[in-house]
């Protein structure tokens, strides 16, 4: 996959563009649920059978009600139409989150990783200061600071991710400075930003996407983890962290309505979590001489 | 030398290393003066560890020299900002030991090529045409353009290599151990067109390698290096027939020949001096640092370090107890201790 | 005579079974405190939300465990049992009012004594009140706040003019001051303890309660042993574990399987499940807990009494009952919950719903869709509040936005009047008595008056500080509960700086065979244990 570029095709690529045996099908398993997961997310408003943020029913109505086929929370509002809604901030927040995580914290990197010896060290014990934090900590720092909302929570879940794109940045873009390209680059008089940006950056860029599609999982249960604390989305709008925290008073009597956004966290975590380690497998694949 | 296109003047490097909580400074290269004549072929030798890449990679300000001067011209590259430097460089090209690393792997030939040439001037409309000369020039095909690093040995890259090096018209390029990780029977192939290439062109250029054998045959002159320091620098065709510093004299020794009773020689002496031997550069000894190795060292050899000084031979050397001019195949061979 | 509790026995397979449905049956089963509460000896054991463990009254470090043990094991001259409006003798038997009303004269009962076995006699007391006003005394805590719960600046000095007599000289009359003698910072401190342990006395805190401490971990529990020296006789239950369990699906796990005996710490929407178990009673409780919606009357529309009006109107209080509350609250009156003196029927009409008159008041004063903010604390039951109330309101046509804060920035804010616009208000009754309700909240100089509605710079104030003084220096009872009905009806009809929302009460959960816990105190944050007794 990662060599599709080099001239022989590979004999494996050929079986599989012929054949899918079972073992790719479950492949695509994770996929087809993350996919599916974001479609929900988009359509919500054609799909949610009610506004999720209306009373629409009698508050606490049980699983497969009449009109309401997974009940209702304690205030009336329908639980299905929430939790195709409460998909939204979780995706805006994780997706986000990584892709700022990734550019930042991979510029960051790149900087770091090409220059010299005194400004690496001085920029890589700044990390390693964000570092020290727990990244729930950070990101709850991080919003303290801010105050509670989608577009902060967005923030400090990337600032809890930073230092992972940055350190492996700086790894790998130091890693390729070093190589004899990136000098004759320099002798051939280019200037360090274009010697960054055209002969550096280009090869460290699909690691890191490879490493970003493997924390979004864990940018999706931190978030989560935030809007349970209640430093996520405001109510009434719908999160599945917060559904999670308002529903668990409720456990002895509905247990649904914290288990089920619980469970949909959890599948989509894990769903993506399995797609990142496949794009590493196939990374370790193709990269192999 | 009646021409001198770049002249080294004291150039010294200096890295810091990690040493436990600090950082502590190893000399790379030792103040060198060194002048580089327009047109000649030097070549720069010297085992793994004896600074001459760094000194090829220095006098290009490819690494930041820690003092001394680089005087091209009527300017020294060392004081020089980093954009007018930038603007002197396409005229001082570098090709590297290994071609695997130095094409940027996801750049198409064709591309980079275009870059450089654009980078130097060539309006749009003619660099198709450079490019394609460039890379008929090295031997390639002109389908080559089209197509990724990866897509070629590792002699063609070192071809497409020596063409990008081309590419900026320079005067003086810098070759570091270019075949070194070719194989073989390729070697010769190489380094053939970089000395075809050279003199149809008319260019400097500084060849650095481990291996006298193949260096005197192609330089004019030779600078031996030990330890960060240039110990010999001579015409190359007395150098190799009449060393003065006994380093050039295990040098020779140690370039395999067909010759059962030398190759056994060279074994023993590898065995005789360990590499364990090699003085340390976080603590470098006083006096001559080739003296732990050395047949011929003396007690002063340990007080005092020599510099160079003209010999006998017709170069420098720098040694107190240098090899006579006429020494016998045996005396520079038989080393015994 | 008295039954032995065994904790183990299977009293009951519905607990035990619904303990196995959440699967916590075996955790709960290794619990430590279970192991203490074994031993032959009655238990009651209590679930404390935290525990500090220092029991200084005068500046409490923690809030729920100080109240909680503070009321377990010390009393102070009066007591308020929950039940009967005005305050009971305590460890004073009785007392006497000046003609002016300022000054108090209170005879310490006879032979009693305190934990460590030190005589209470009117010095004993002195030391204790000594300590409040003095402020060179050795063994005052820093930020003593308890001075300030008497009447501050009002109370002149404390004497004992003989060994049983012990006197409060105030400036002005303050009816309500019986009342504050009841609260847990009024309690009365051995003074040997004193004297040994001086600003330390709150990790060896020794008075005069029901209970003694026995042992006291931070974090995990305090061992309450039965004092037979206590001045309503020995309790009948020996010992009481207050066990911390914070998380309120622990507690209701942990009441299930009989590991806890006592707790007013779960949530309202689980009142109907809990009761309908077998084994479990949910007490009756007083709606003592108010929750108010406070205007600040400088914050750009609101600075105009037809949007505080119509903001009052606008509440849907019965779906606040229903959704915020799962209906364990009241509609309330006004100020004044109808559980304590002051409150008249007639208040209701101030909690009235009528979107309708709000929205044409709205528009009368060209503050239809309106920008306001709303602030609200994000734990407990106040975010489901914030939903409703916001709903309610933004129904009218405002464009109200709630932020869900944490308590320290939530209360940064309500106390700068600069810095919010709505905010909701909690008042709870340490002691049921209608001035607390006033002169601490809305009268000139508090902040509540000054900052949390900013209602201090209305022209109607001036009315209302001297309705506040006059009212509590109202001995009579009944003249005095009247001054405080027209007080709501004053506030609410030409002022209105807040909307009563709801009143409520935190809900008392017990096992079935307990009886005797005073429900109304621990609905509203008090802990009187001493007439709890298992069923025979």
């Amino acid at each position: 996959m990662a060599n599709s570029f080099a001239a022989p095709p590979k004999p494996v690529a050929a079986t599989r563009r012929g054949r899918l045996g079972p073992a790719d099908v479950l492949r695509l398993v994770p996929w087809v649920i993350a996919t599916g997961f974001v479609l929900a997310a988009l359509l919500a408003p054609l799909i949610a059978p009610y506004d999720p943020i209306e009373n629409v029913g009698m508050p606490m109505m049980p699983l497969f009600t009449d009109g309401h086929v997974l009940g209702t929370d304690g205030f009336g509002r329908d639980q299905l139409s929430r939790l195709l809604y409460g998909l939204r901030p979780m995706l805006v927040v994780s997706l986000g989150s990584v892709v700022l995580a990734l550019v930042v914290g991979g510029i960051y990197g790149l900087v770091s990783g090409v220059s010299g010896w005194r400004i690496d060290w001085v920029m890589m014990r700044a990390v390693d200061i964000v570092m020290s934090f727990p990244l729930i900590l950070a990101a709850i720092l991080v919003l303290a600071a801010l105050g509670a909302s989608l577009v902060n929570l967005t923030l400090a879940v990337a600032v809890s991710q930073l230092p992972i794109f940055a350190r492996l940045a700086r790894a790998l873009a130091s890693g390729e400075a070093a190589r004899d390209y990136a000098m004759a680059a320099r002798a051939a008089g280019f200037a360090p930003i274009r010697i960054m940006v055209r002969e550096v950056a280009p090869n460290i860029i699909r690691p890191l996407l490879v490493q970003a599609t493997s924390v979004v999982a864990v940018a999706a249960l931190t978030a989560a983890a935030l809007s349970y604390l209640g430093l996520g989305v405001r109510p009434p709008a719908p999160d599945l962290g917060y559904m999670v925290k308002e529903g668990q008073e409720l456990i002895f009597i509905a247990p649904e309505q914290a288990l089920l956004p619980g469970l949909v966290i959890a599948i989509f975590a894990l769903a993506v979590s399995f797609c990142g380690d496949q794009l590493g497998d196939d990374r370790a694949v193709g990269m192999a001489p | 030398m009646t021409d001198t296109i770049l002249a080294l003047d004291g150039l010294t490097v200096r890295y810091p290393v990690r040493q436990g909580l600090g950082w502590r400074e190893i000399t790379a290269l030792h103040p060198t003066d060194l002048d580089i004549a327009r047109g000649e072929t030097l070549a720069v030798v010297g085992e793994s560890g004896s600074g001459k890449t760094t000194l090829g990679r220095a006098m290009l300000r490819l690494v930041e020299p820690s003092g001394g001067a680089i005087r091209y011209g009527g300017t020294d590259l060392v004081q020089l900002a980093p954009r007018r430097l930038r603007a002197l460089r396409p005229r001082f090209q570098m090709i590297f030991q290994d071609p695997y690393s130095s094409l940027n792997p996801r750049r198409r030939i064709g591309a980079m090529l275009d870059d450089v040439l654009a980078h130097v001037g060539v309006p749009a409309s003619e660099r198709v045409a450079r490019a394609r000369a460039l890379i008929t020039s090295v031997g390639l095909d002109t389908d080559a353009l089209e197509r990724l690093p990866s897509a070629f040995s590792g002699g063609q890259r070192q071809r497409i290599a020596i063409a990008r090096a081309l590419a900026t018209e320079p005067q003086i390029i810098v070759a570091d151990e270019p075949v070194s990780a070719l194989d073989v029977s390729i070697q010769a192939q190489v380094v053939n067109l970089l000395i075809d290439l050279k003199r149809e062109r008319g260019l400097t250029l500084v060849f650095i390698s481990h291996d006298l054998g193949i260096v005197s045959a192609i330089a004019d002159r030779i600078a031996v290096m030990y330890f960060g320091e240039i110990v010999e620098l001579a015409p190359a065709g007395p150098l190799a027939a009449n060393p003065a510093h006994p380093y050039s004299a295990m040098l020779l020794r140690a370039t395999p020949r067909p010759d059962v009773a030398a190759a056994r020689e060279t074994i023993r002496l590898a065995t005789a001096a360990p590499s364990a031997d090699l003085p340390s550069q976080l603590d470098p000894p006083a006096g001559c640092p080739f003296r732990s190795r050395c047949p011929r060292a003396t007690g002063r050899c340990a007080a005092e370090a020599p510099r160079l000084m003209p010999m006998p031979q017709g170069g420098l050397a720098a040694c107190h107890n240098p090899l006579p001019a006429n020494a016998t195949h045996d005396e520079r061979g038989l080393v015994t201790t | 005579m008295t039954r032995m509790k065994d904790f183990n026995a299977p009293t009951n397979m519905s607990r035990r079974r619904f303990g196995q449905m959440l699967g916590l049956t075996g955790a709960i089963a290794m619990l430590p405190w279970k192991v203490e509460a074994q031993g032959g000896v009655q238990t009651l054991v209590f679930a404390l939300p935290g525990l500090v463990g220092n029991f200084e009254p005068h500046t409490w470090v923690g809030f729920g465990d100080t109240v909680h043990v503070m009321d377990t094991v010390a009393r102070g001259l009066t007591h308020m049992d929950f039940a009967n409006p005005l305050p009971r003798p305590a460890i004073a038997e009785s007392w006497t009012v000046s003609e002016d009303g300022t000054v108090y004269d209170f005879t310490i009962r006879d032979g009693l004594t305190f934990h460590d076995g030190t005589p209470i006699d009117a010095p004993a007391v002195l030391r204790t009140f000594q300590r409040m006003k003095d402020e060179d005394d050795p063994t005052r805590p820093e930020l003593s706040f308890a001075l300030d719960n008497l009447g501050g600046p009002n109370v002149d000095g404390f004497e004992a003019p003989d060994a049983r007599t012990f006197r409060i000289n105030l400036l002005q009359p303050d009816a309500a001051i019986l009342g504050r003698l009841s609260r847990p910072d009024m309690v009365i401190i051995s003074p040997t303890a004193l004297e040994a342990h001086g600003k330390e006395i709150g990790l060896n805190f020794v008075s005069c309660g029901p209970y003694r401490i026995s042992s006291v971990t931070p974090n995990e529990r305090v061992v309450l042993e039965a004092f037979d020296g206590f001045y309503k006789g020995t309790p009948e239950i020996q010992r009481v574990v207050m066990q911390v369990i914070p998380e309120a699906v622990a507690q209701m796990t942990a009441l299930a399987a009989s590991d806890l005996n006592v707790t007013n710490l779960i949530p309202h929407s689980n009142v109907d499940r809990l009761e309908a178990m077998e084994g479990i009673r949910i007490e009756e409780s007083a709606a003592f807990i108010s929750a108010m919606l406070a205007m600040n009357c400088e914050a750009g529309p609101l600075a105009d009494i037809r949007v505080r009006r119509a903001i009052n109107l606008g509440i849907d209080r019965e779906a606040v009952v229903r959704e915020a509350f799962f209906g364990k609250a009241e509609v309330p009156g006004y100020i004044t919950p109808a559980a304590e003196q002051g409150y008249a029927p007639e208040h209701q009409r101030h909690s009235e719903y009528d979107p309708d008159a709000a929205r044409a008041l709205l528009e009368e004063a060209g503050a239809m869709g309106a920008e306001l903010s709303l602030i609200s604390e994000n734990s407990g039951f106040w975010p489901r509040l914030g939903q409703v109330v916001e709903r309610s309101l933004n129904d009218l046509g405002l464009v109200v936005t709630t932020e869900y804060l944490d308590g320290g920035t939530f209360n940064g804010r309500l106390f700068d009047k600069t810095a919010h616009e709505l905010a909701f208000l909690q008042r709870s009754a340490f002691f049921p008595d209608p001035d607390g309700r006033f002169s601490p909240l809305f009268q000139t100089g508090t902040a509540g008056a000054d900052q949390i509605t900013a209602q201090s710079g209305l022209p109607e104030q001036a009315q209302l500080d001297a309705m506040i003084i006059a009212a509590n220096a109202e001995g009579d009872p009944e003249r005095r509960t009247q001054l405080y009905v027209e007080l709501n009806n004053f506030m609410a009809d030409e002022m209105m700086p807040v909307a009563a929302v709801v009143n409520t009460f935190l809900p008392v959960a017990v096992t079935a065979d307990l009886e005797g816990v005073n429900a109304n105190a621990l609905g509203t944050y008090r802990t009187f244990l001493e007439d709890a007794r298992y069923a025979a």
